[in-house]
């Protein structure tokens, strides 16, 4: 019997969590208990920005990640918090798809670090949620401060004119009530769960804005330790449950607007709206692309390609 | 011969206590640029981050000499001086062992990083095994702190460990 | 050889594993093995048996002190210990007397006020108990108050240091937890104030009963403005900790920064403080800090290895199938913590305690945020009772009392705060009303 040790940074119960968990059931049953993946939730073993050191030095097997996380290490993964950089939802769709010319290169580069992707997570997208007038333009940020989750977002605020401030997700409701921010940009699943629409009024949608992406990660040693047919059962079973949890978090979001429709006013953006969003974000493109040097410009051209 | 090494970690110590007061500065400076200024700093988090890093861990030797590690005396204390150096030998002893571990492994990291071009996620993508190094110096300087005073409880009779703060 | 050995014992028998461990701690405990260590020191040994890498060890040292959170800890503590050199204790306590020392059982009124008010400037009940135990322990006993009453009131007062924010045991288990600090901190307000005012009129009906005292004469309003004057930007400096939090303008990190800022202006601005009683508090500060993050080190490092031996998921089924009743869980906690508080040291508690526990909440609907406060009244009663506690260590060194006379004074307190645990599973808005629905 082979155990695998996943540490996880969400409980048990969240829809990633029992993604990991569906993986799990799959592996054990197609090996007959050969392979035991073991779950540690809630970040009993790591906390999130620890996972990528944690797994390529084996301290842990496997380990689920946001893959911003890996920015330090392979700047080029911000890539999907990089606002606006996909034409539609389409083509955003195609990117993450196992194989396609922006997943596989970031693939290949996390794996040279000792850890390797055996699938991604979806996570949904972003919206921007304020009270009082619903933001349409880059223009209603000016001079609002704005919670923040990744540095290129951040570059988008400030652009804006507006204060980025980093703040937490248990810290969230908080800072909204209180007024510590005026905006928050967060997920749509995060509005309900947390009931944010308890203490704002307006929710603007821009599902292109940012996409959030989890990935899996297994040792690389404990990888090429496995037998052939064992390999060939995890990666059916992890393309597997990557496909039920990318049709599941749609289902999630759809859910989600539907449940605070009543609740918010929701605002969708026009094209001509859009637009001035997508001009905005040409210099955090553009800064992007100068962090994350040749592979950062290889992944835009074959983000606009889509 | 042990002198020095007493008074590499009081130095070490005291550079640490200095350090947490900067940590002050960096935050009240932050608060200020955010509500003054309408500007927040990229680097006061990360930076004092850091400085807590290694700040706790160059000032543990000098905590050790100190005896100000809590630790419970109520059955050592009732005990008579045979078994009381016995008790001090084997406490040190652990901290030895840990040290080791400490030491190797940590310095095993940071050379992993320096290895792979790691570094945090954050704004300042600031190269992992700068902090990463803390692990290792600061265990190291409380290995020979430790050693030195395994060293002087064979040889005559000193306490580990204030009794309670 | 070992090895093999003992992984067929934890495979088969669980329990046995625990009680095992639990052991191994106590003695590593007992012969004095410090608090840290014993914990960092029996958790690699753990991974080394279940052959897990052990480069967890450096991983968990760099993860514990990797924390914007915890960095309130030094903070407040640079914080409440500048303001303690700049001779902050006596003018709150010459303050406070000065308007309630002539009340029956004045002096006790003060110093119980005394404890809560520096409670707001302190995160750390030990602080508080020595800061105000100084000037009140010699006045008191000058005065004629009965000896162990005394001694037993400052144990007891100073351990509202931790119930009332800023409190360093709250913002340990908002670390562990994710809970909200800034509501765990709010959470604190309510029953601090109960306990104050119940320790004010234990007080004032022992004074009643107990006569030998001679009252203090009644302050002048002139003696009154001035000791108020020179007490009063430090109540500022409280108003602006607590309420900058409440308010959101500040995390509890940033709050504990310009709280320490706004120390040093005040201590320089009442020429209170030297060059020397600086460097004083920048070391003592220090050391209280390292002594309290290598614990949680080790701590962190423990709670991962018995995570691999899944005994706090065993321990929380275990609780989950056999107790389904929410009273009888809190009671059973409670005694365990009361236990657990004879031998082990606060911030040990805490950190080896709530993982454990934590998991269990949910299936028993108790509002984390709830049981965060009751934990720390737990803590308080561990302070004070022996033969581990803090708080009586601490007053017995500034007495110089042996600690049967500290013992004969504190147990009515510990009567109280048992009290006040049941006062707040009847009435959880006690602790709930003021984080959630003011
Ligand atoms: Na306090
Ligand atoms: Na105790």
């Amino acid at each position: 019997e082979k155990v695998l040790r996943l540490t996880l940074q969400l409980p048990e119960s969240h829809h990633l969590g029992k993604n990991v968990a569906a993986f799990a059931d799959e592996v054990a049953q197609a090996t007959d208990g050969e392979i035991k993946v073991e779950i540690y939730p809630s970040a009993q073993l790591y906390k999130d920005k620890e996972v990528p050191q944690a797994v390529a030095s084996g301290a842990v097997e496997m380990g689920v990640v946001p893959l911003t996380q890996f920015a330090g290490t392979i700047p080029a993964v911000e890539l999907f918090y990089v606002p606006f950089l996909f034409a539609s939802e389409k083509a955003l769709q195609k990117a993450v798809q196992k194989g396609s010319p922006v997943r596989q290169p970031i693939d290949d580069a996390v794996l040279q670090t000792g850890a390797r992707i055996l699938w991604w997570q979806a996570y949904g997208g972003a919206v921007i949620i304020n009270n009082d007038d619903p933001i349409r333009l880059p223009s209603d940020l000016t001079g609002k401060k704005v919670r923040i989750f990744s540095k290129t977002l951040g570059s988008l605020v400030e652009a804006a004119g507006g204060a980025p401030t980093a703040i937490s997700g248990s810290e969230q409701f908080l800072a909204y009530q209180r007024g510590t921010v005026d905006v928050g940009l967060t997920g749509v699943t995060a509005v309900k769960e947390r009931k944010m629409f308890e203490v704002m009024s307006s929710l603007t949608a821009t599902k292109s804005m940012v996409d959030i992406e989890f990935v899996v990660l297994i040792n690389e040693k404990t990888w090429q330790g496995l037998s052939d047919e064992h390999r060939q059962v995890v990666e059916t079973a992890a393309a597997k449950v990557e496909q039920q949890l990318r049709d599941q978090m749609n289902q999630l979001e759809a859910d989600a607007f539907a449940f605070v429709s009543d609740k918010m006013n929701i605002v969708e953006l026009t094209d001509e709206e859009l637009q001035e969003w997508q001009k905005l974000a040409e210099p955090v493109i553009a800064d992007y692309i100068k962090n994350a040097g040749p592979l950062g410009r290889q992944l835009v051209d074959a983000a606009r390609q889509l | 011969m042990l002198a020095p090494i007493d008074k590499i970690s009081d130095a070490a110590g005291r550079l640490a206590g200095w350090m947490f007061f900067v940590i002050g500065i960096f935050i009240v400076y932050e608060v200020v640029a955010r509500y003054v200024f309408l500007s927040p700093t990229v680097w006061s988090e990360e930076l004092s981050r850091f400085l807590q890093i290694w700040a706790t861990y160059l000032a543990a030797a000098h905590v050790l000499r100190r005896r100000q590690l809590i630790a419970i005396d109520i059955i050592v204390r009732a005990s008579g001086p045979r078994l009381r150096r016995w008790c001090e030998s084997l406490a040190l002893l652990v901290i030895i062992i840990f040290c080791l571990v400490a030491v190797y492994f940590g310095a095993g990291i940071a050379i992993d990083s320096i290895r792979i071009g790691r570094a945090s996620s954050s704004m300042l993508a600031v190269p992992s095994w700068l902090t990463e190094l803390a692990i290792p110096i600061g265990f190291g300087l409380l290995l020979l702190q430790a050693v030195t005073e395994l060293i002087r409880t064979l040889g005559g009779s000193t306490d580990i460990s204030a009794s309670h703060h | 050889m070992a090895a093999p050995i003992f992984l067929l014992l934890i495979t088969d028998y669980p329990h046995m594993t625990a009680a095992l461990i639990l052991l191994s701690l106590l003695l590593l405990l007992f012969i004095r093995v410090p608090v840290a260590f014993a914990l960092g020191g029996l958790g690699l040994l753990l991974l080394w048996l279940k052959d897990i890498s052990v480069v967890m060890v450096p991983q968990a040292l760099y993860s514990a002190a990797d924390s914007f959170v915890l960095l309130a800890v030094p903070l407040f503590l640079l914080m409440s210990n500048i303001l303690l050199k700049g001779g902050v204790g006596k003018d709150l306590f010459n303050a406070v007397q000065s308007w309630v020392g002539h009340l029956p059982g004045g002096l006790g009124i003060a110093t119980i006020l005394s404890c809560a008010l520096f409670s707001a400037i302190s995160g750390s009940s030990v602080a508080t108990a020595a800061t105000i135990a100084t000037v009140a322990i010699p006045e008191m006993i000058q005065r004629g108050y009965s000896r162990p009453f005394v001694l037993g009131l400052l144990a007891a007062g100073g351990t509202l240091g931790i119930l009332i924010p800023p409190s360093i045991p709250l913002i340990l288990y908002g670390v562990i937890t994710e809970e909200s600090i800034v509501k765990l901190f709010m959470a604190g307000v309510g029953p601090g104030l109960l306990l104050t005012a119940l320790f004010i009129l234990f007080s004032i009906g022992y004074s009643l009963f107990d006569k030998n005292y001679q009252p203090s004469p009644k302050a002048t309003w002139s003696q009154r403005w001035q000791t108020s004057f020179r007490a009063l930007p430090t109540l500022l400096l409280a108003v602006v900790v607590i309420g900058g939090i409440y308010l959101g303008v500040f995390t509890p990190t940033e709050s504990a920064g310009v709280g320490f800022a706004l120390a040093l202006v005040i201590v320089f601005a009442l020429r209170t403080m030297t060059w020397q009683k600086l460097k004083l508090a920048v070391s003592e500060s220090m050391v209280t800090t390292v002594t309290i993050f290598l614990i949680i080190a080790g701590a962190k490092l423990f709670g991962k290895a018995i995570t691999l031996y899944r005994i706090p998921q065993e321990i929380s089924t275990a609780i989950t199938t056999n107790i389904n009743e929410p009273a009888l869980f809190i009671l059973v906690v409670c005694l365990v913590l009361l236990v657990i508080g004879f031998f082990l040291e606060s911030i040990s508690m805490l950190l080896i305690m709530v993982p454990v526990l934590f998991p269990a909440l949910n299936a028993m609907m108790i509002d984390p945020i709830w049981f965060g406060i009751l934990f720390v009244v737990m803590i308080e009663c561990a302070l004070i009772t022996p033969p581990v506690g803090m708080n009586l260590f601490i007053i017995q060194a500034v007495a110089q009392v042996p600690l049967a006379e500290v013992l004969r004074g504190v147990w009515p307190f510990m009567l109280i705060m048992f009290g006040t645990v049941v006062a707040l599973y009847l009435i959880p808005d006690i602790v709930l009303y003021i984080p959630f629905k003011l």
